[in-house]
């Protein structure tokens, strides 16, 4: 029994967290006003500004999209980033920092392959056949729909497998992780992004995770998660946004 | 302003040093995107040595404070950082026991540690240093989580650039205070003073100084196997 004074303690306060992505669009805002853009002018290429900030791609995506979340930069298909018009562009902003906007999509993406990859290794080992039927409907679920993606499919594959590991905490942070990705800035992110190769891929990659979980290889579903979220990533946060809006706009709509 | 303002002669020099300007900003002397006073003007106004002031600076920034920018300019920091998304509060009601809590902060800070030899800033190396001499004293104070373990840890899940994990990570340090944890407070004041988890924690410094991404994770990784050994071992 431990002493009394050991118990029903007040939660501490939470040591702060730094947002690194906060820091830098801080830095790119204050730098293209002393450049001397004004609200309408097309500021310089991601890859121009790379070398200028001293960060990679992922963390440019990451402060310009926070840029056009304050509505202070605005990226238009195929045409290049502006700064918007109006008074969101005013010359205060030199000093001025952001408002905190919360983690943010690159932060949420690999915070959710910590946890999915876990998961799926904690599952593979005491999933039930059962379940594993149910994850293969729903993959053959997702082919029937192809080349539309049902987004809700791919939650609910993810969650199976988290329900599957029999764990209750990594389940709820990865849940609470998904509600995340349903906003305007993901969805954004999807239409403007994804195409339906990207969904074939990811459907061939799940057939895989699938097909492991079912001989309890928790090492390959891991692998194969691993790399299916990677090469998502690489598409969300590593292909140039205006380029891959211009092929967006160009490819007839699925 | 004089040293002797300065509260408890008995903390580092440089916690003191943190702890009065802390007390400073929070009263409003210094306004948010207020210029701090420099380096130099600091250290003769309290009689300490500038590296102690840097070190104090260091402390308030990894609080989210103040904001040290290029060239000795410190500001204080307009941003408040608000909520994390995570419901931590969800995550306490489900009632989970101590060991899953400890399985989930193993995998978080073990990512975290990775991130940090690889992203984080080789300058605040002997910060870090300085929060783990002072991790001994940790069993002497009777609130929980251990605040100096709890600071070292946050200090390194900040280093990583992702606020996301950290705050988990973080999280998972509060739920300490939990029921959950009941049973193994007591030992878990303990552990702090475990000669060879300072001896990992040591290897955890000198792998985020050398950069190395391996070496870190592994660090880590054993830190955390030893506190799971004594408490469920």
């Amino acid at each position: 029994m431990p002493p009394a004074s050991f118990q029903a303690l007040p939660k501490p306060p939470a040591e702060p967290v730094r947002r690194t992505y906060l820091d830098v669009a801080d830095r790119l805002r204050a730098l293209l006003l002393a450049d001397g853009y004004q609200p309408g002018d097309r500021i310089p290429t991601e890859t121009a500004l790379l070398p200028r900030l001293g960060v990679g791609r992922p963390l440019l995506r990451e402060a310009v999209v926070a840029l056009q979340n304050i509505g202070w930069l605005e990226v238009r298909g195929g045409s290049g980033m502006y700064l918007r018009d109006g008074e969101a562009s005013t010359q205060r902003a030199t000093t001025e920092r952001l408002p905190d906007l919360g983690p943010s999509p690159v932060e949420q993406f690999d915070s959710r392959t910590v946890v999915e990859c876990e998961l799926i290794q904690r599952a593979a080992a005491v999933i039930t056949r059962e379940e594993v039927d149910r994850l293969e409907s729903l993959v053959d679920r997702m082919e029937a729909n192809y080349p539309y993606d049902d987004h809700a499919l791919g939650r609910e594959f993810l969650l199976s497998i988290a329900r599957a590991s029999r764990l209750k905490l990594l389940p709820a942070v990865v849940e609470a992780l998904l509600d995340m990705r349903e906003n305007q800035m993901w969805s954004t992110l999807r239409e403007r992004l994804l195409r339906p190769e990207h969904y074939q891929r990811a459907i061939a990659d799940r057939r895989a995770i699938v097909a492991a979980l079912r001989v309890g290889d928790g090492h390959t579903a891991s692998n194969t998660m691993a790399s299916m979220l990677r090469r998502m990533r690489a598409v969300y946060f590593e292909t140039q946004l205006d380029d891959a809006a211009r092929a967006t706009d160009s490819a007839p709509a699925p | 302003m004089t040293a002797g303002n300065l509260p408890l002669q008995s903390r580092r020099v440089y916690e003191r040093v943190a702890a009065h300007l802390r007390q400073r900003i929070e009263r409003g002397d210094y306004r948010p995107g207020e210029r701090l006073p420099a380096e130099r003007d600091f250290a003769s106004q309290f009689g300490v040595s500038r590296p102690s002031v840097r070190a104090a600076l260091i402390v308030l920034e990894n609080a989210g404070l103040v904001d040290v920018r290029a060239g000795d300019a410190t500001y204080v920091n307009a941003r408040r950082l608000g909520d994390i998304c995570i419901p931590l509060d969800a995550l306490d009601a489900l009632s989970c026991g101590a060991l899953e809590q400890l399985d989930a902060s193993t995998l978080f800070e073990v990512e975290l540690a990775g991130s940090a030899a690889m992203r984080g800033d080789r300058a605040n190396v002997p910060v870090l240093a300085s929060l783990l001499d002072a991790l001994p004293e940790d069993h002497k104070d009777d609130d929980f989580p251990a605040p100096r373990a709890r600071a070292f840890h946050s200090a390194i899940a900040n280093e990583a650039g992702n606020s996301l994990l950290a705050s988990l990570a973080i999280g998972l340090w509060q739920m300490r205070a939990g029921p959950a944890w009941d049973d193994y407070r007591p030992a878990l004041l303990c552990v702090d003073g475990d000669t060879a988890l300072a001896a990992e924690r040591h290897r955890l410094l000198i792998a985020l100084d050398a950069g190395s991404k391996r070496d870190a994770r592994t660090a880590m990784a054993r830190i955390h196997l030893r506190i799971r050994d004594m408490l469920f071992g």
